[in-house]
């Protein structure tokens, strides 16, 4: 008899739906499975046939053939096993397929029975709606994750049995309740910009990094909160959307990254891999297609600790993603697209020793060191960075004595502010149909300005690039302050964010 | 005039040439200054020892390489080389050669100078070649304002103190003299070429080593001496125990020169050359008052912890930009430092920094130090 169940495997952060068709028949007793399986679903055979006779459920001596549907893509991971067991049961009269049609269901099988979780669910209760399934059966650690989109009614499976008689009816589960975006608790939070003692124009620099969307570098000796600033960039941020928190959680569990029983994920990602980290870890890819720190970071931050210690080609294959918010991976079969749209936050000592301008050690390192340390940095990142700025060793112990800074709250109010300031600037240029260029790309910029503008590029010798890069960050600086054009003192300050090009001024 | 490989016989430059006699003996084996002093003094001339050099040398051990050198040594060729250079070759006979420098016990016999030395008081300003920013303040105010009194600034030429002394006397409208461990028509360290260009503009680069000489490391203690034997006094602003700064100093006590040092901060290590300096009794030094009063050269500048010096307003008029330029009469301070005693947001206080810096007022170093220029201080009171 011909038995099919819907399931899905990942594809990159995708669920693609799978049909699991069986067929068991007379012949010699075997149990084979076709359709491009990887090996974690040719060992479903082992753990399907224990957890139907675990399960009291029969095998019978029969010809048995799965088929995983459509045949020319690769399906991977052991989510398929539940399904397959589904249908097992239907082909050999165990179960009606009147009672699975329109399901679609996922989970790895214990050997006992149990339905154990799986990663991607939320990837796959999207593609349950594409398909207009009935309902999903999950495993009960992702039944939170995969309601929280409120796709399609959610059942938490158990176990194999559980499964089948809530199929039969004879012991129905109740459906998981939808989790849409509950705001995550303020007493759970973790970092605040509060604990930030000092360091203002670091503060402000990253108030205007989350404001404009601008990336930063933090430069400044060990120990002076260079860290702590960064992680506390997602908390001025404004609050991730549902379908970012949507995004977010589906990349997490796509990598195996979402804890169980975990609903959506409600914070910005903050991630810093180390700096040895190979390309594939962090940009995507390797053996596994799996998303790379960049995807990981997703409207959240990726922070780079130590720049100038980062290989080569990690920064090099940083570039393209940073330009595109996507980053496109190669696969067996066809390519892998993952978004990579965050924020990112470098940092790194002013010199090799870490000690120039410390008032409390001298720096030890020779002119033509330091210019070979600088010279790591540049090339085309550098270029994407418009934020970077000093954290200096502050001279007096405000660190230990200061009054707390300003909790990431109030920040993040302006932050939110200034960000809406600039969307609804662009939706008006957008709508009188304005193709804006020159200095005033990004919004008016009244006349002193533009010719403070001129001469700062003059006296500052400062190469096109950055003065473009200059120009977007009074934008960004403006916004912060609510004012329509950007003025000279917009200017003035986003120019202290030059630090680079002060230390070494392209050559005129 | 045919002074290519001189004959055994009768090695000597045409008669009179008393400067290619001083640079032929300059470039001796072996020969130091003092003995070269010694032997123009009891034959008359130079050129009297350079043609009958053998008979000077003829007890000495080492006679035979001192011969063989005077043999190939060619002075006309040295002078005409340093001459199309455009330097001017100075031998201790000359007229224009510094006073001062001549009665030091070992002169140079010559000096080639790329620009010109006069006889203007003169204080020799040195110190580590990696200053913190305070040092580097400390030198560019003290540059700065005794260059303003019409004193000439010696240095070095290196990195650090020297460059930001050299730099700062140039802003203030004075003259400055680099003194080089290479030849005067070598530029050491290789970023300085600008620097070096504009001191021999307004000023001089002066060697004793003959044009082409590259900067070898025992070079640099021997041109300490003329660096100290061309100033009144030696200001020693920052170094390590074991500082070049020193050896300039011992030169300076053996040539009977004032010495003087600015304190500085007790975490650096670079203040130990002027804190002991101090611990023996250096002149302590807080502003160019000091080093004017002690050198007798009367004074228009106020004493005192480098006090205020009066508040240009910028063209702005801003009330904040006064604010912080009186804050910074105090020394450098760090932005957020700035930020907080003028009571102004750091976004306030960024965008003030630049405009300020723009118009030349002040300058922002390494650490966010935000320091005075000194030609932007003003001058009344
Ligand atoms: N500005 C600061 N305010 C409060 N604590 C700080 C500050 N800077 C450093 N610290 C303390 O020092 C530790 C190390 O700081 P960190 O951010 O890792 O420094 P960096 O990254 O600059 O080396 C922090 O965990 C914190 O306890
Ligand atoms: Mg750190």
């Amino acid at each position: 008899m011909l038995a099919a169940v819907l399931s899905a495997t990942i594809v990159g952060l995708e669920a693609l739906p799978v049909s699991v068709e069986v067929d068991a028949g007379p012949g010699l007793p075997t149990f084979a499975i076709v359709g491009l399986p990887d090996p974690a679903v040719q060992e479903a055979r082992e753990r399907v046939r224990s957890a139907i006779r675990n399960s009291h459920y029969e095998i019978p001596p029969r010809r048995t053939i799965v088929n995983l549907a459509p045949g020319d893509r690769r399906k991977e991971g052991p989510a398929l096993d539940l399904p397959i067991a589904l249908a097992v049961l239907v082909a050999t009269g165990q179960l009606a397929q009147q009672a699975v049609a329109g399901h679609l269901a996922v989970g790895e099988l214990g050997l006992d029975g149990s339905v154990r979780s799986v990663p991607g669910v939320l990837a796959v209760a999207q593609a349950a709606r594409a398909l207009h399934a009935r309902a999903l059966l999950v495993p009960e650690a992702n039944a939170r994750e995969a309601a929280a989109g409120e796709e399609v009614p959610v059942y938490a499976i158990p176990t194999l049995r559980a499964a089948v008689q809530h199929l039969q009816g004879t012991h129905p589960i109740r459906a998981t309740e939808g989790t849409v975006l509950e705001p995550p608790s303020e007493d759970a939070a973790p970092d605040d910009l509060a604990e930030v003692r000092g360091q203002g124009a670091a503060r402000r620099a990253l108030e205007i990094a989350g404001a404009g969307g601008h990336n930063l570098l933090l430069i400044g000796p060990p120990g002076v909160g260079k860290t702590m600033l960064a992680r506390r960039l997602p908390t001025i941020l404004p609050r991730l959307s549902g379908a970012e928190a949507v995004e977010v959680t589906k990349i997490y569990s796509v990598a195996g990254l979402l804890p169980a029983w975990q609903g959506l994920i409600t914070r910005r990602p903050f991630r810093a891999p180390h700096h040895a980290a190979s390309a594939p870890a962090i940009v995507g890819g390797g053996p596994g297609v799996r998303p790379g720190e960049i995807t990981l970071a997703h409207h959240g931050v990726l922070f780079l600790d130590e720049l100038p210690e980062f290989r080569h080609d990690v920064l090099e294959g940083l570039r393209q993603p940073m330009e595109d918010g996507v980053v496109v991976v190669a696969r067996i079969h066809g390519t892998v697209r993952f978004p990579a749209r965050f924020s990112l936050v470098a940092a790194m000592n002013p010199c090799p020793c870490g000690y120039r301008g410390d008032h409390r050690r001298d720096c030890t390192c020779t002119p033509g060191r330091l210019q070979q340390y600088l010279a790591r940095l540049s090339g085309p990142l550098l270029d994407r960075i418009d934020l970077h700025v000093e954290v200096p060793r502050p001279l007096t112990d405000e660190m230990l004595s200061g009054e707390p800074g300003e909790p990431s709250s109030a920040v993040r109010a302006r932050v939110t502010a200034a960000r809406m300031r600039a969307t609804t600037r662009a939706a008006v240029c957008q709508a009188e149909g304005l193709l804006l260029r020159g200095p005033q790309r990004w919004g008016p910029v009244s006349a002193e300005a533009l010719a403070f503008m001129r001469v700062a590029a003059d006296r500052l010798v400062l190469a096109a690039r950055a003065t473009e890069r200059v120009l977007r960050v009074a934008r960004t600086i403006a916004d912060l302050e609510g004012t329509e054009a950007v003025a000279v003192q917009h200017l003035a300050e986003a120019l202290r964010y030059r630090v680079l090009d002060r230390w070494a001024p392209p050559v005129p | 005039m045919g002074l290519g490989i001189p004959p055994p016989e009768a090695p000597a430059p045409a008669s009179g040439d008393e400067v290619a006699a001083w640079v032929g003996l300059s470039r001796l084996p072996g020969v130091g200054p003092r003995t070269i002093a010694g032997w123009v003094g009891r034959a008359g001339s130079a050129w009297a020892v350079w043609q009958h050099l053998p008979a000077f040398i003829q007890k000495r051990a080492d006679a035979a390489e001192i011969l063989a050198a005077w043999r190939k040594v060619d002075p006309a060729a040295i002078l005409e080389g340093a001459r199309s250079l455009g330097l001017t070759v100075l031998a201790a006979c000359d007229p224009g050669f510094p006073a001062l420098l001549r009665a030091i016990p070992d002169p140079p016999p010559v000096l080639y100078v790329r620009g010109s030395l006069d006889e203007a008081a003169s204080v020799a300003v040195v110190g580590s070649r990696r200053a913190t920013p305070y040092g580097l303040a400390a030198a560019e105010r003290l540059a700065f304002d005794l260059a303003q009194e019409g004193v000439t600034i010696v240095s070095g030429l290196a990195r650090g103190i020297d460059s930001a002394a050299h730099k700062a006397a140039l802003d203030g409208g004075g003259r400055t003299v680099a003194v080089l461990g290479c030849g005067a028509d070598v530029t050491y360290p290789p970023e300085h070429r600008r620097l070096a260009l504009a001191v021999a503009a307004r000023g001089a680069l002066v060697s004793e080593f003959p044009p082409g000489t590259p900067p070898l490391p025992g070079h640099f203690p021997r041109r300490n001496r003329l660096i100290s034997g061309l100033a009144l006094g030696v200001v020693v602003i920052e170094g390590a125990g074991d500082s070049g700064a020193l050896v300039t100093v011992d030169y300076a006590l053996d040539q009977g020169r004032e010495v003087f040092a600015v304190p500085g901060s007790i975490f650096s290590a670079r203040s130990a050359a002027p804190h002991s300096l101090l611990r023996q009794g250096a002149c302590m030094v807080e502003n160019a008052g000091d080093i004017l009063t002690e050198l007798g050269l009367g004074s228009s500048v106020r004493s005192g912890p480098g006090g205020p010096c009066g508040v240009p307003v910028p063209a702005g008029g801003a009330e904040g930009a006064a604010r912080l330029l009186a804050l910074l009469e105090g020394g450098p301070l760090r932005l957020d430092e700035l930020a907080e005693q003028a009571s102004l947001s750091a976004a306030a206080v960024g965008a003030l920094v630049t405009m300020l810096e723009m118009r030349g007022l002040i300058r922002t170093l390494p650490g966010q130090m935000v320091m005075r220029s000194p030609a932007g201080r003003g001058s009344g009171g």
